[in-house]
This record gives structure tokens, sequence and C-alpha cells, in this order.
């Protein structure tokens, strides 16, 4: 197997030092407004859910979706960017990378900024004084959240792979993630809702992303999770497949 | 001498729509050859595939001997190209261009470094290593390009229209570059729409139309060969062309009208010069026939698109 992908994981690294800073405060002011937003405001009328204050309760969901965004938003905008308008592919085909190096870089580089934005919200609930992060296990999320952003990378890159335009992208948003943000037990509990929709949700990668993500944070470890484990792992490898397959048969003829 | 590219009956065809048809040529070790055509002849079709970036439809195509459907890697490694499209990554520095373009080749770091300083110095472009590219001017941007297109140390450079939409300066500096890269052996394949690019710089030409070779030779030869030696352009606005023909009866010659001007193509001492002096035309150009004669007299005078 190549490791041409973390070389184009690298170029996206080296683009990125150069513009972290000032997406930083954005990274962590956004969770921040969010939770104390979401989570104090609402908590007032809800009070517990399933033994957690009501910010504790969707805390880990909104670094799951945080995740699946920022995951998403760099393998539809910001990989067609490269693809189309910029050329940057068309120059590194000339070298001996290959597309699939490509493919799997930029995956790669959309788990990592996933990653990134989870991290930032890890930090910002161990920072506020509201036992946000009660467990140990909590640390996992950082990892198992590069997973959850293969997943939604492999996803996005499936749907890029067939972008013929910018626009193109905000039905994929509107239609495939913004459901999912809804229906994945981040600001309910599904448990409560009709039988059709839990069955629906069940079909949600972001889901299973929030089920790891909550479940870590407090501490709940149990064997349900590996169930979820093998959702995240299994969609992210399908998606990879079909998008390489899908990317070769677009760029190169 | 080795030769670096060989095509047997090289093909490619989208669909219905035959692009390249049947060319057969070889590019020998350390010369320079270029491609030459109206846009839509082939060139860069023909160019793509050598680049390994399209995959011939028919025929053999072998770049230092290998097949380009079997070995495109190894046979990327060893090609340079600076690309017709400003192709340059927008989201990196001057410098870093050239870093993490080597990188896409398995050069380790600091011999990429060493290399990018040393591309950047041959190509005049330090002092502008840490801008971002869009500051660049469109002559250093195509500077940047051929920086680029030598950090894997290549033997065979690929040049697509290098000098398209240039200013004379950088145009001659990068002729002096591609001389350069000559001097030190490195073969070069270079597709123009400039016939005195191609003169300056090509050891052989093809020209090529709707897909084929339609000559092929040192350009000097094909001068000589298609057009003679000398040419007069005459006005004909204000001139009966049918009395200069009558006129010039008995001497070999060609002749071909275009738009306001008639061509008389001709070998010196052929009695043409004075014939036409006896004449006391006023209004003509005498001057020594160029390549741009017989690009345009095969590929024909009328427009392409």
């Amino acid at each position: 197997m190549s490791l041409g992908f973390l070389t184009i994981w690298r170029r996206n690294y080296v683009v990125w030092l150069t513009y972290w800073r000032s997406s930083l405060v954005g990274n962590l002011l956004d969770p921040l407004f969010m939770l104390l937003g979401m989570g104090l405001g609402l908590g007032e009328s809800i009070k517990e859910i399933g033994g957690m204050s009501y910010i504790q309760f969707i805390s880990p969901g909104i670094i799951a979706s945080a995740g699946m965004y920022a995951a998403t938003f760099e393998c539809t905008f910001s990989t067609y960017t490269r693809m189309a308008p910029q050329k940057t592919f068309e120059s590194i085909l000339m070298t001996p990378m290959t597309l699939t190096d490509i493919v799997g870089g930029e995956i790669l580089w959309g788990a990592t900024k996933g990653m990134e934005s989870a991290a930032a919200i890890l930090l910002v609930m161990v920072a506020l004084p509201m036992r946000l992060t009660p467990s140990w296990w909590g640390l996992m999320v950082i990892p198992v959240s590069l997973l959850i952003g293969l997943m939604f990378a492999s996803m996005a890159m499936v749907y890029t792979s067939y972008a013929p335009a910018y626009d193109f992208f905000s039905y994929y948003f509107t239609l495939a993630l913004t459901p999912q943000f809804l229906l994945s037990g981040i600001f309910f509990p599904i448990e409560g809702m009709p039988r059709w929709v839990q069955w629906v949700s069940e079909f949600m990668p972001l889901k299973h992303a929030v089920n790891l993500t909550r479940s870590l944070v407090m501490g709940h470890i149990r064997p349900q999770l590996m169930l979820d484990m093998a959702w995240v792992v299994g969609i992210a490898a399908l998606a990879y497949f079909v998008a390489a397959r899908r990317m070769r048969r677009r760029i190169v003829h | 001498m080795a030769i670096i590219v060989s095509a047997r009956n090289l093909a490619k065809r989208y669909g219905d729509l035959e692009v390249v048809r049947g060319l057969n040529f070889d590019v020998v070790g350390g010369e320079c050859f270029g491609f030459l055509g109206p846009n839509g002849a082939g060139k860069t079709t023909t160019i793509r595939m050598i680049q390994c970036l399209s995959e011939p439809s028919g025929g053999l195509l072998e770049v230092f001997g290998m097949d380009v459907r079997k070995y495109p890697r190894k046979i990327k490694a060893r090609i340079g190209v600076a690309p017709q499209d400003d192709l340059l990554d927008v989201d990196l520095k001057v410098r870093e261009n050239l870093t993490i373009y080597a990188r896409y080749f398995g050069i380790p770091d600091i011999e990429a470094n060493r290399r990018a300083d040393e591309s950047l110095e041959f190509l005049q472009l330090k002092e502008k290593s840490g801008e971002k590219v869009d500051k660049l001017s469109g002559g250093m941007r195509r500077r940047l390009l051929i920086a680029r297109a030598m950090i894997n140390q290549p033997q065979l450079l690929i040049f697509d229209e290098p000098t398209t939409g240039l200013d004379p300066q950088a145009r001659h500096l990068i002729w002096a570059k591609v001389r350069d890269f000559k001097e030190r052996g490195v073969t070069i394949i270079l597709t123009t729409h400039y016939m005195e690019e191609a003169s300056q710089l090509c050891d052989r030409i093809a020209i090529m139309d709707r897909g084929v070779f339609i000559a092929e030779g040192r350009p000097a030869d094909l001068v000589q060969e298609y057009v003679g030696q000398e040419v007069v352009e005459i006005r004909t606005n204000h001139i009966d062309t049918n009395a200069i023909v009558e006129r010039l009866h008995g001497c070999d010659y060609i002749t071909e009208t275009y738009a306001d001007t008639m061509y008389i193509f001709f070998r010196e001492g052929c009695g043409v010069m004075p014939k036409l002096v006896e004449m006391g035309l006023s209004n003509y150009i005498h001057r020594l026939a160029t390549l741009e004669d017989v690009f345009l007299k095969l590929t024909g005078r009328e427009l392409k698109e």
C-alpha cells in the first residue's frame, strides 16, 4: 500500500499552518455559544435527561455534529476548490502520486479537521465549570472523532465526485446533514420518539457517532458501543472505496 | 542516441471524436522536439499521453523504453512538465510550491529544500521566495512553473506553450533557460504557436493538423522544402494581381493570396525580383521565408476556430 496519501495530507497541513490561528477563534467560540445558549437556556426548562443535566446531555452530541460539519465542509467545498477551479489535483497527477493517494489524503485531512473541531469543543467543555467531562474516558473522544471524521469525509467525497458546481453542495447539507443533526439524539432522546423515527435514526451515521461520544464523555462504557463503532468504520470503508472509484472515473480519462 | 519517446500508430479517441490519428515519431535523447499546429490539432492530447495523464486508445507509446499504459508512475518520476494552464498551487507560497511538489516525487525534505533554492536561483525568483503566488506577474508565474518542472531533475522536460501571453523580455529569458536545459543534455518537448520560438529552440519540429503530422523535419529544411528561400508580400488593394502573374510567367515560384495580401514564394536567382522591380511596384515587402510561411501554407490560412 502506498503511503502517498500522507504526502497529500501534509500539503493540506502546510496550508493549514498559515490560517489555523484565524480559524481558532471560531472553533472555540462557536461551541461555547452553542453550549451556553442551548445548554443553559433550554436547561432552565429541561432539568434532567437520563441522569444528566441538559448541558451535559447535549455537549457530547455537539462534539460529534461539529466533527461531521468540519469533515464534510473540508471534503465538499474545500476538496472541490482544489479539484476544479484551482486544478491542484491536476498538477499533483503529473507526479508519481496517484488518484488513490489524493483521495486518501483528502479524506484523512477532512477527518483531521473533524478531530480538530472535536478537540476544541472538548477543551471548552473541560474549561466550563459544569462537570461536562466527568470521566477520563472522555479523552478517547479525540481518536474516535478521527474515525467519525473519516466516515463523514468519505461520504462527502462520494458526493463531491458527482459535483458539477458549488451550488450542488447546499443540497447535501440540507438533505443529508440537517436531518441527522436533528434526529441523532443530540438535543432530545430518540427513545421517546415514535417507532419509525427511532428506526430511521438507527440508519443515521451521526446517531452512532453521538452514541460513541456521549458514552465516552460520560464514561458509560458498554458492549453496544462496539456496534456503533462497527457502523462508523463500516460506512467509512464503504464510502472510501466508492469515492476512490468515482473520483478515478471523474478525473482520469 | 537513446530514443526517449517512441510512438507507433498512436491514436486517441473520445467517443466518436478522433483527436490523434496514427502518429509515428521518435524523440531522441538531448534534442528539442517541437509540436506545432493550430488549436485543436491534437498537440496537447499527444503531450498528455506522453505524460501518462491520458491513455492512448490505440497504437504504442513508449517513454524511456517503458509502455505508458504499464509504467505511468516510473515515467512520471523522470519527466518535468511546465503545463499550458497556470497550475501553480495558489494556497502555497512561492518556495513551498517547489518543496511540496518535490515531496510528491518522494524527495526527502533536506534535498527538497536544497533543490528549491537552486531552482529559484536558476529562474531568478530568489527574492520572491516568501511571496504568495498571486502576487507574481505572468512572466514570474511561468518561470515558477519551470522551476517546479525541474525539481525532480527530469531527463525529459515538456513545455506546453511556455511563452504564450508573455512580453518579449519574459519570453527571451524563458528561451535562454530552455537552451540552458538543452546544454545540460535534457531532452525537451515543446508545443508552441509561435514559429519564431520553434525556429529558435527546436532541432526538429512536427506540424500537426487534425490529429496527424503533415510535415516533420528540421525547421530550416521545412522552409526550404515547402516555401523556398524568399517571400514577397504585396498588398492587393489597388493592384491588378493578374498582371503580376502574367509578368512572372516562366519563373519558378508559388503564389497564394489571403485577405489583402498576395504572397509570392521563390528561390533566389529565379528572376522574380527583377521583374517585380521592373513593374515599378511600390507597396510590397521582400523578406526571407520563415517557418510561419510553412505553417500557414500547410495548415491553411483560414481561421481554425
